[in-house]
């Protein structure tokens, strides 16, 4: 009786062949990287006040962007995906827009709008004294911007799968819009969210290009990982391996035990 | 024989890979130069190139221009590179000690300057009136960003963002997102139409020295040797003095 | 408030008086409903009729193109004479116009329900969101909200009407308990066999203590033996309900159990509407005959004589009944008649007398069949090839062609013994007392 089911779950020879080329190609690399990493140096690497600062920096900032992703995309996308709008095709081509668009022109985009004689950057410098480059809130500012698209697309595909007659359901049982897209949709759409919250933080996380241009580089306020492995390229590349590694645990570390506590929830 | 057909289509997948990086190596055969140059000689060496180009017959100068550090890393994994410009001392070195390169030559040098928005708005005429000044640097593991620290220290003074390469802390004052940047003499004189250079006595003590060195396992290593005896006749260092760098 | 001028609301009417008109593309819906407090009433007819569109006109979820709905007294839907959008401005309505497509109103209402032209709204319009109609629903899949627990699925409503946590999972608590769930609350709608998802949803319905229960094909998904323990339930509860009830059905059954009175529609009107006796008996649309399970025809009645239309759409009650025209040919006036006889009328003859346009309907099991011409008394007898032969029940149904489509029901016995299968001749009779007339 085992054996049968076994055989019955078996991936045909078509799916596996290039599921495991695939795998390789993903996994190799960072082999490769833990067989360069010169862990002696690890000890030595954790304990660096700038290191762990960087690594707080980036924790910090890539979950205050995914906040503000969620805070902002969520409606967005229902509005992509529920709006009936001329234009909205194009709205929609144009939200994925700093998904294809090089980080590194991202952030001179951010600074022609949010710099020092930006659009809106001039106004709040002359009203305010206000500069958001060089600072804590422009590296969120920057990660939001490249990483909220990949929530959006992911949350409008999760309310375009939803069922609309739940809401209608809501709706004769006397709940208003509000409370329909709270107690139904949203639930309803809940692991699409939660896919593209992740998605939208591991990106954010990794946000080197954007952060770099709009953000500068300054230990401490706008220094995060990707920035700090980067600069220890430049000169010791061993230690821009330890660092880039301990980025990774700490993600997989963080992701793993969010989706513990999300299955683990009844 | 399940095995052997997945082994198969792997190898398949990856043969058309292999043929790629073959293809680079055997072009340097017939008259191809390739040149890893450090990206702040981007004018110069192309200029020095199309030059060295017209001078000899049948052959072509590829360049790959990219950080220092980048390339030294590309060549001591083993690129096939016929000759490299860094430019700093330290990523030639580690090209040296990796055996990749002998005895290299010294063949410009850059110092620093203060570049301000054109017409020097803040009036800044030395280092110390950088103070009250919201400035750029390079971070201190960039050969510039190395300069820019020794010229600083004992200032007290700090940018408010240490860029990760010369272009970029350049592009900060173009952009006007800081009042002044401390960059290559050559990045101002490049970007002369929007910025000005400003040039301070402490600079003397922090120039970039340019090292030049064919390598070892050039493809092309008669043509290399010339190509890097050719960068300090005078007819290259004219086009490298012009650019703004100076005569080692 | 303006609406009072128009007398169908005015008043404090208890009941349903709704006159639902939607137009959709080339689909009209117009149809008349007056539900008595109390009553239950079925809407029967074939799929695409608009059954389920009535419904939810009636619930909000579409809105009228014109006509009214007016829940005791309360006029939720009225669309202006011109243009609905003046009582916006008018501060007549409490919410903006009617949707199109419920969830999209916000985006969609602009270019859906136009701009006002003029003042020519006299009677004042109306829309009352489906938020704020005292209407519980049952829809067809149940629609349980797979995130909530049954007993959060049923203190939903009450929830959205006002009442606290902790009293609205004890109202629903005991909403499980009278449908005989009291120990599946903390099930999740997934966790539900069809019959118990049934009877949540009706839990659901009925929680917030709806003035109108609407109940969308409240039995299809179910298999058969939960299908019959779940009807009686069903009828249990809608006898208990004081208000009106509308179950939408294309089953017959459903329709005759649960229902006080049937509406048939078909093509988006009422074609029928009764108790169930004399829909049955009395069936006006082939549809109806079909589901009943009569041979129906219209034509002409003269004493006791019926003369068919000329091209008759005999119905004949298969479930997969074949149309066509049989080209009338043998039973000739005086019922006596040659078989190959091409031309002439079709004339029935029945022990009623009528005059003028008649149905006439008669049950398949009483028509006999006879290998060869019978001698004898019945005055209705025609040759007629078998073209079809299914099970029914413990007898066989016999699908006749010829002058008169027709069927017959026959025991497996006598098909035997008859040779019964397609392409045979046989003779047909039918008893004119068995004959139903009534006038069309």
């Amino acid at each position: 009786m085992p054996a049968k089911r076994i055989r019955r779950r078996r991936v045909p020879a078509a799916l596996l062949a290039p599921a495991l080329i695939g795998l390789a190609f993903l996994i190799l690399p960072l082999a490769g990287l833990l067989a360069r990493a010169p862990w002696t140096e690890l000890p030595a690497r954790l304990a660096e006040p700038e290191m762990l600062a960087a690594l707080r920096l980036s924790l910090f900032t890539a979950t205050a962007a995914t906040v503000l992703s969620l805070l902002f995309g969520v409606p967005i996308a229902w509005l992509l995906a529920r709006g009936e709008f001329p234009g909205r095709s194009v709205l929609r081509a144009l939200v994925t827009v700093p998904l294809v668009l090089p980080p590194v022109v991202g952030g001179v985009a951010l600074l022609l709008v949010f710099g020092r004689s930006g659009i809106i950057g001039a106004w709040l410098y002359e009203r305010f004294d206000l500069t958001i480059p060089f600072s804590t809130a422009a590296v969120v500012l920057a990660m939001t911007f490249v990483s909220m698209p990949f929530l959006v697309v992911s949350v409008e595909g999760a309310l375009r799968g939803a069922d609309i007659r739940f809401e209608e359901a809501a709706a004769t049982l006397g709940a208003g819009r509000w409370t329909v897209f709270t107690r139904v949709t949203l639930p309803m759409v809940a692991p699409g969210v939660l896919a593209g919250a992740v998605l939208c933080w591991a990106r954010a996380l990794g946000e080197f290009g954007a952060t770099i241009t709009f953000a500068g580089n300054f230990p401490g306020r706008t220094q995060t990982m990707p920035l700090a492995v980067y600069l220890a390229l430049q000169s010791d590349p061993e230690a821009a391996i330890v660092l880039s590694l301990i980025l990774l645990a700490v993600s997989v570390i963080v992701l793993a035990s969010l989706r513990e506590r999300w299955t683990a929830a009844p | 024989m399940r095995a052997k057909a997945t082994l198969a289509a792997a190898a398949l997948a990856l043969a058309p890979l292999a043929a790629c990086t073959g293809g680079g190596a055997e072009a340097g055969a017939d008259g191809t130069l390739t040149v890893f140059a450090a990206a702040s000689l981007t004018e110069a060496f192309t200029e020095i190139g199309e030059r060295f180009e017209a001078e000899h017959e049948g052959v072509q100068v590829e360049f790959n221009f990219a950080g220092s550090s980048d390339l030294a890393a590309q060549i001591t994994e083993g690129a096939p590179a016929d000759v490299f410009a860094s430019a700093d001392e330290s990523n030639m070195d580690k090209v040296v000690e990796a055996g990749a390169a002998t005895d290299p030559d010294t063949f410009a040098l850059n110092r620093l300057v203060i570049a301000v928005p054109e017409g020097n708005p803040d009036g800044v005429a030395g280092i110390a009136d950088l103070a009250g000044l919201d400035f750029a640097a390079c971070a201190e593991e960039v050969p510039c960003g190395a300069a820019a620290q020794s010229a600083l220290d004992g200032t007290g003074l700090a940018p408010v963002t240490y860029e990760a390469d010369v272009k970029s802390t350049l592009q900060k004052l173009t952009l006007g997102e800081v009042d002044a940047a401390l960059v290559y003499r050559t990045d101002a004189i490049a970007a002369e139409d929007e910025v000005d250079a400003v040039e301070f006595p402490e600079s003397a003590g922090a120039v970039n020295a340019y090292p030049i060195a064919a390598l070892e396992d050039a493809p092309n290593p008669d043509l290399a040797a010339e190509f890097a005896a050719y960068t300090l006749a005078d007819d290259a260092q004219a086009v490298l003095e012009a650019a703004g760098f100076q005569r080692s | 408030m303006s609406a009072a001028t128009e007398p169908e609301t005015s008043g404090s009417a208890a009941g349903l008086d709704a006159h639902l008109v939607v137009d959709r593309g080339g689909f009209r819906l117009d149809l008349r409903l007056h539900v008595a407090p109390g009553e239950t009433v079925a809407l029967l007819g074939p799929n695409g009729a608009g059954k389920t569109t009535a419904l939810r006109a009636l619930a909000g979820l579409e809105a009228l193109s014109g006509g009214h709905i007016v829940l005791d007294g309360e006029t939720l839907d009225r669309p202006g004479s011109r243009v609905r959008r003046m009582r916006a401005a008018r501060g007549e309505s409490q919410i903006d116009g009617p949707p199109n497509n419920y969830p999209d109103i916000g985006v969609r209402q602009s270019s859906a329900s136009g701009f006002e032209q003029g003042a020519g709204d006299r009677r004042g319009s109306r829309w009352v969101p489906p938020e704020e109609r005292r209407i519980g629903v049952v829809f067809q899949d149940y629609l349980l909200f797979p995130h909530l627990t049954a007993i959060d699925n049923v203190a939903f409503g009450p929830r959205r009407r006002g009442l606290g946590r902790t009293e609205a999972r004890a109202l629903a608590a005991a909403w499980l308990d009278r449908v005989g769930l009291g120990a599946f609350g903390k099930r999740r709608p997934k966790q539900l066999s069809g019959g118990q998802a049934q009877r949540v949803a009706l839990a659901r319905a009925l929680a917030t203590d709806p003035a109108l229960l609407l109940l969308d094909e409240p039995l299809a998904a179910l298999d058969a033996r939960t299908r019959l323990d779940t009807r009686a339930e069903l009828h249990r509860h809608l006898t208990g309900h004081s208000g009106p009830a509308i179950v939408v059905t294309h089953d017959p059954v459903d329709a005759l159990m649960l229902a006080d009175r049937l509406v048939v529609i078909e093509d988006g009107r009422a074609v029928q509407e009764g108790d169930a006796e004399s829909v049955t008996a009395r069936p006006r649309t082939d549809y109806i005959a079909r589901l009943v399970g009569l041979n129906l025809y219209r034509g002409k009645a003269e004493g006791h004589q019926v003369v068919l239309d000329s091209s008759i759409r005999g119905a004949t009650p298969t479930g997969t009944a074949t149309y066509g025209d049989a080209s009338a040919s043998a039973t000739t006036a005086d019922g006596y008649e040659e078989t190959d006889v091409p031309e002439g009328p079709v004339v029935l003859v029945a022990s009623d007398p009528l005059e003028g346009p008649a149905f006439a309907a008669f049950p398949p099991s009483s028509v006999a069949l006879y290998p060869e011409r019978p001698d004898g008394s019945p005055r209705n007898t025609w040759q007629a090839m078998v073209s079809g032969v299914h099970r029914h029940g413990d007898n066989l149904r016999v699908q006749l062609d010829g002058p008169l489509k027709a069927a017959a029901d026959v025991t497996p016995a006598a098909a035997a013994q008859l040779r019964l299968e397609p392409g045979r001749r046989v003779w047909a009779t039918v008893k004119a007392s068995e004959i139903r007339v009534y006038p069309a």
